[in-house]
This record gives C-alpha cells, structure tokens and sequence, in this order.
C-alpha cells in the first residue's frame, strides 16, 4: 500500500477543512440569514462545484492559480514557489471544490434554528454577529459537524481537481485516489484492491456518522 | 427615573391579514401595566413586535422622547437590540442549549463576570427559582420556564417589557400563580409593561390601563372596567357586567364587597386583595316587584329601571342599583311584572352568580 499517498491525502484533509471552517461559516451566515439581492447568485457560486465536472473546475483554478495570475504572481512575489503543482495550491483548490459540501448541511441546520430563538437573542441586546454565534451556530453545531465530516471525507477522495492542478508529484501532490489510479494502470490490482477497501471503508463510516448527526438534529427542537 | 413618553402611529398589514393602525403613548420610567386586550387575530402581537422591533411598520413612527425607534426611510429602524425592551414570547423561546442562569445571563454581555453572577442571582430569586439556576430549560415545567424567560428579559433593565400571552401555554394554576408573582416582580424592579391578551380575566386583573383592540383598531384607551363598559360587547358577553368593588369584609365563606353605593355578597376566591372586579351576568339577575318572604338568594338589591331593550326572544333590562346592573329576562316575565322605565322593584343575584376576579395590587 502507498502509506505515503494515504498520509499525504489525509494532511490534505485536515488541512483543507480547517481552513474550509472559518469560510463556510462566514458564508453561511448570508446563505441561511441574508436578505439581499443577488442572494440566489451566492447560492449558486457556492453550490456549482457541486455539478461541475472536477475537469472543469480544476482547469479554471489552474487558470486562477496559475504563474501568469493575479493570485500566482502574488504568491511566487511573496514565497518564491508556485501555486499549482505544489501542496498549497492543492490546499486551495479543495477549499473551493469542497465548500459545497460543508455549507449544504450547516445552512440546513441554521435554516431549521427555531426563528424565535434569534428574535429573543435580538431583543436581549445582540446584533446579528451575536445572534449568530451566540445562538444560531451553538443550535446548529450537528450540521456544522456533519459539513466538517463530508468536506473531510470528499477531500481525502478528490480525484479530478486534485491531478488537474496538483499533477501526480509523489509525496507533494499524490493522493491516495491518484496512487490508486497508478495502481490500477501498472497491473498492480492486489495494492490496487487494498488502497479501494479502505477508502471504501473510510466512506462508509463518514456516511454513517453525519446519518446518525442528522437523525439526532430534531432532538434540538 | 426620568420619565419619557415611547408615542406610535403606524400601520403595518400582512398580505392577506387585516391592516393593523396603532396610535397610542406609554410612559416610560415609572411602573404600570398597559393591557392590549382583544380577541384572538386583532392585531395585538403585530403592535407588540413593532414596538419590539421585529416587525417593521409599513408607515408611521415609534419615537421614545427624542430617540426614532421608527419611522420613514430605510435606515430610520432602530434595531430591537438598541431598543432597551424586554420581550417574554408566549412559547418562552428560551435558549435549549443554556442552563437557566446561562439564559437569564445572556443580555448581560456588557456586566463583569461579577455583576453578572449576582444579578442573576438577584432575579432567580425574585422569580421563585432558587436551586434550578444549573438545570437546562427542558427539565423545567411549563410556569418555571416562563419564569426563566421572564428573568432573562428583565436581567439587562429594560425600559420597557412587552409581553405576548405570557400564561397562554401554561395550565390554569400556573397562569394564576405566576400572574400573582408578574405584578408584584414588575412594581419591585419600577419596570412599565405592555401586555397582550384575549383573556378578560386576566386583563382585569393586571392592567392598570386597557387599550381594546377590534379588527386592527385601538377603539378604546382607558381603566379596564370603564374601557369594557363602555364597548367591551364582547367581553362583556364573556364575564358579564364588569364592576369595581372593595372588600368590606370576610363572612363565612363569602366576600362582602362594597359596589358604588350597594353591597354585595360573593364567593371568596381566596388570597389577599382588598380591591377586585364584581362580574355578574345579566342571566343570573332575578327581578321581583315586592318582598314575598326569606328567597335564597344572598344579594337582594332595591332597584329603579332606567331602560328595556329587546334582544331577540329577550328583555335586556338596565338597571340602577347603587351600581349599574343588568338583567336578562323572558318577554313574559316583562309583561307578567309589568315592568316599565322608572319603576321601583328587587334586584336577585345568587352569590355564586357573581364571578370575583381580585386586582393584583
């Protein structure tokens, strides 16, 4: 088994749904509460890596973080390397891919908060960051969760986008996905069957935890 | 306290409900309760959440002395945090994943950690919950949660407490009980309050001032009983002509109580009051045009018929009794007595006919 590749996709995880937090809960704020213009738009950005096809998306973040872009050229100005191809670039590309999936379950927790609750925090003196963290984000805490654990789980799986901009570069951008798609090309179905079962077995248990999340969510109401 | 007067005008509608139009001022900085009285869908709620700043009026102003809590343009709404209200919801709304004294807590985010603990403590002893400060409001029965919810609104000194049917998810000795502990909680801690009810009862025994509601409209602004006299129709029906009375003493069970210029004899519904509301329904008055012997009715009061009124099958007959008094009778019974404006005859009222509602003072 490539325990390099596996090591390497869960550094990746880890990494990218911590930084994923801060994003999606700041994001989902506007998507559950706001009252603006232009509120589907939001909507829909944050979804779409939901339905593009993981080429697609990945082309676009090379063309974002690539050398001749605002954010590459920034980057190599500040750190002398480059974005894509490199373990950074990957970080920010499965925030984008994986944001999605940490936001669906959170707006749905927030959205079922009960509206009262967050009337009452308004009239005990709290502004809407209040509201937020002191009562909407505390009640949604298992939708929050259950975002954490699926974009955790769909990075340590992510294939497309992942050797779109990060390539296939041994310890610095592959991925058990992508070890196990050079498995399945060398012949070596042994390892190949190995490396599955156990991304097979990942999943299941990160599927069986947000189900058991989810299903405790009404005990709040 | 200085004292500040909150004044509205405003009107706001929902799509498919009746326009709400409230015109009405308060005064803040000295006890008093405002009871909005009125039947279910009126309009109440609507006025209580503009005043709350959960609703937005459609037109109009709120302004409290020279603060715009309200008005025209966007960015005239003062946000219901930097109002200074208190609001108690009729389903509590208390925070599920806060323990008691973390709920009551939770507008005192400016206070030092001190401060905070021992106003909290302050209130969940003046709410009666001493030993459930730690426990989670879904171990709490029905009354200690509205107790709760009404600390935690009253924690951070509210100018002003609005409250929406604060006893109408609660059992009936609940209600009572914590009527009682209401009155008495507010006029400790100096505090005005709007509440909002459709029960009469409950609105005689609070307010100090009614403001009657019909379909939208404020109709009648004044002191409860003169308020439903004058067009409380429908209350009226509810608990029947409504009087003020003085207790002028206990005899054996049953409250003597002293109306207008007559005295009548009532079942003693218990606690001390010495001021309550006499409500005696018209149904339950006899008349009888001389003394015929000892009848077993307690309250036998000389009379002089001011008016009759048909009402369908009915005589509704106006009476002047020391008091004002009503009389329900068969067209029958009116021809039998031969009852005429002006005439001089008995007034009969079963004691147990005349509900006592006691004013909580």
């Amino acid at each position: 088994m490539d325990w390099q590749a596996i090591i390497l996709s869960l550094r990746l995880a880890a990494c990218s749904s911590l930084l994923l937090a801060p994003v999606g809960i700041l994001l989902a704020w506007p998507l559950t509460f706001g009252r603006f213009k232009g509120r589907f738009l939001l909507e829909a950005v944050a979804s779409l890596p939901l339905v593009l096809p993981p080429t697609v998306l990945g082309f676009y973040l090379i063309v974002a973080l690539g050398p001749l872009s605002p954010v590459g050229r920034v980057w190599e100005a500040l750190t002398g390397t480059r974005l894509v191809f490199s373990f950074q670039g990957l970080l920010l590309a499965q925030v984008v891919t994986n944001l999605p999936f940490f936001l669906q379950p959170l707006v749905a927790s927030l959205g079922a908060v009960d509206r009262r609750l967050l009337e009452a925090a308004g009239t005990l003196g709290s502004g809407r960051p209040g509201v937020y963290f002191r009562v909407a984000l505390p009640l949604a805490w298992r939708g929050l969760a259950a975002g954490w654990i699926l974009a955790f789980a769909h990075a340590i799986g992510e294939f497309g986008v992942v050797l779109m901009v990060g390539g296939n570069l041994p310890g610095r951008t592959r991925t058990a996905s992508i070890a196990l798609f050079d498995q399945v090309q060398a012949f070596d179905l042994r390892g190949a069957n190995q490396t599955a079962l156990l991304l097979l077995g990942f999943a299941f248990a990160v599927l069986g935890c947000t189900a058991w999340l989810k299903a405790r969510d009404r005990a709040w109401s | 306290m200085e004292l500040t007067v909150l004044a509205a005008d405003f009107t706001k509608a929902f799509p498919g409900g009746t326009e709400v139009a409230a015109a009405f001022q308060l005064t803040l900085g000295q006890p008093g309760l405002t009871v909005l009285f009125g039947p279910s869908g009126c309009g109440k709620t609507t006025v209580l959440r503009c005043l709350a700043g959960l609703e937005r009026p459609d037109r109009g102003w709120i302004r409290v002395g020279a603060e715009t809590w309200s008005g025209s343009g966007r960015d005239r709404e003062l946000p219901a945090c930097r109002r200074g209200i208190g609001y108690v919801f009729q389903e509590t709304a208390l925070f599920p994943h806060l323990s008691v004294a973390g709920n009551i807590a939770y507008g005192l985010a400016g206070w030092t950690r001190s401060e905070r603990r021992a106003r909290v403590a302050e209130l969940v002893r003046l709410v009666g919950l001493d030993g459930c400060a730690e426990r989670h409001p879904q171990a709490l029965s029905g009354g200690q949660k509205q107790r709760v919810a009404l600390a935690r609104a009253l924690a951070p000194r509210p100018r002003l407490m609005l409250l929406d049917e604060p006893f109408a998810s609660l059992d009936r000795a609940a209600a009572e009980q914590l009527r009682h502990s209401l009155r008495k909680i507010l006029q400790a801690l100096g505090v005005p309050a709007v509440l909002v009810t459709h029960d009469v009862q409950e609105a005689l025994a609070l307010g100090d001032r009614m403001l009657l509601m019909t379909e939208g409209r404020i109709v009648q602004d004044g002191a409860p009983a003169e308020v439903l006299s004058v067009c409380g129709a429908a209350a009226r029906a509810q608990v029947g002509e409504v009087l003020r009375a003085r207790v002028a003493g206990r005899v054996e069970g049953l409250l003597r109580l002293a109306v207008g210029s007559a005295e009548l004899y009532a079942p003693d519904p218990g606690g001390e009051f010495l001021e309550a509301y006499a409500c005696i329904r018209a149904e339950g008055v006899a008349l009888e045009l001389g003394a015929h012997g000892p009848v077993s009715q307690r309250n036998q009061l000389t009379a002089v018929v001011r008016r009759i009124e048909p009402q369908g099958a009915l005589q509704r007959v106006f009476l002047d009794a020391g008091m004002p008094l009503e009389a329900l009778i068969t067209t029958w019974a009116r021809d039998d007595l031969r009852l005429e404006p002006g005439m001089r005859l008995q007034a009969l009222i079963k004691a147990t006919a005349i509900q006592v509602i006691p004013i909580e003072r």
